[in-house]
């Protein structure tokens, strides 16, 4: 899904450089990840599933931004987190990249999509890649 | 999950690599045992593709 409408307010903020807003940068940015499948609804601002599986920080490097131009018509925005062995073991339903670094807290979700990717146990490692493209 | 083929463009992409035991660090790198890719387009179609790689 795009954009949650709370995650256009924290750009809109950001862009007019006010500081009330955590930036979704390698130290601010976190991706969460809940269990519903619930589709998206335009009022949304966080995960569905009141219990939330975790959140993890950017690996190191990212968020990256793609080059651009005037004549550009794409710009990448990547963000990339693990979540290791102890970290949301259950069923991947939802996720989103959020500006937090615990649910509950003064964070604005950017976005939030769901879909079913399976369960993760104790036993594996989860890397997720989040490229948002910005597009004309 | 799944969609029909588009040319639309791609507006997100998510991939979820899946690893046994501990993430690939630059001093022992690894293959995901499971690759999922979610791609949604500018028309809203979803694509989901599933790979297993092997080692």
């Amino acid at each position: 899904m795009p954009i949650t409408r709370l995650g256009k307010g924290a750009l809109s903020t950001l862009a007019l450089g006010k500081t009330t807003v955590t930036a979704y940068c390698s130290t601010g940015a976190t991706m969460v990840v809940g269990k519903s499948t619930e589709a998206h609804s335009a009022t949304s601002c966080f995960m569905t599933d009141p219990c939330t599986l975790g959140l993890s920080t950017m690996e190191s490097g990212y968020p990256t931004i793609s080059a651009y131009t005037a004549t550009s018509t794409n710009v990448d925005l990547v963000f990339r987190s693990v979540f290791s062995a102890c970290q949301a073991n259950s069923c991947w339903g939802e996720w989103g990249i959020y500006n937090a670094t615990a649910s509950g807290t003064d964070g604005y979700l950017l976005n939030r999509y769901p879909d079913y990717v399976g369960v993760k146990t104790c036993a594996q490692s989860w890397q997720m890649t989040a490229t948002l493209t910005i597009t004309t | 999950m799944g969609a029909e083929p588009t040319s639309a463009k791609v507006v997100e992409r998510y991939v979820i690599e899946k690893f046994d035991g501990d993430p690939p660090t630059p001093e022992c790198p690894k293959q995901p045992v499971e690759v999922v890719t979610i791609e949604r387009h500018s028309d809203d179609t979803i694509t989901t593709t599933v790979e297993t790689p092997k080692e």
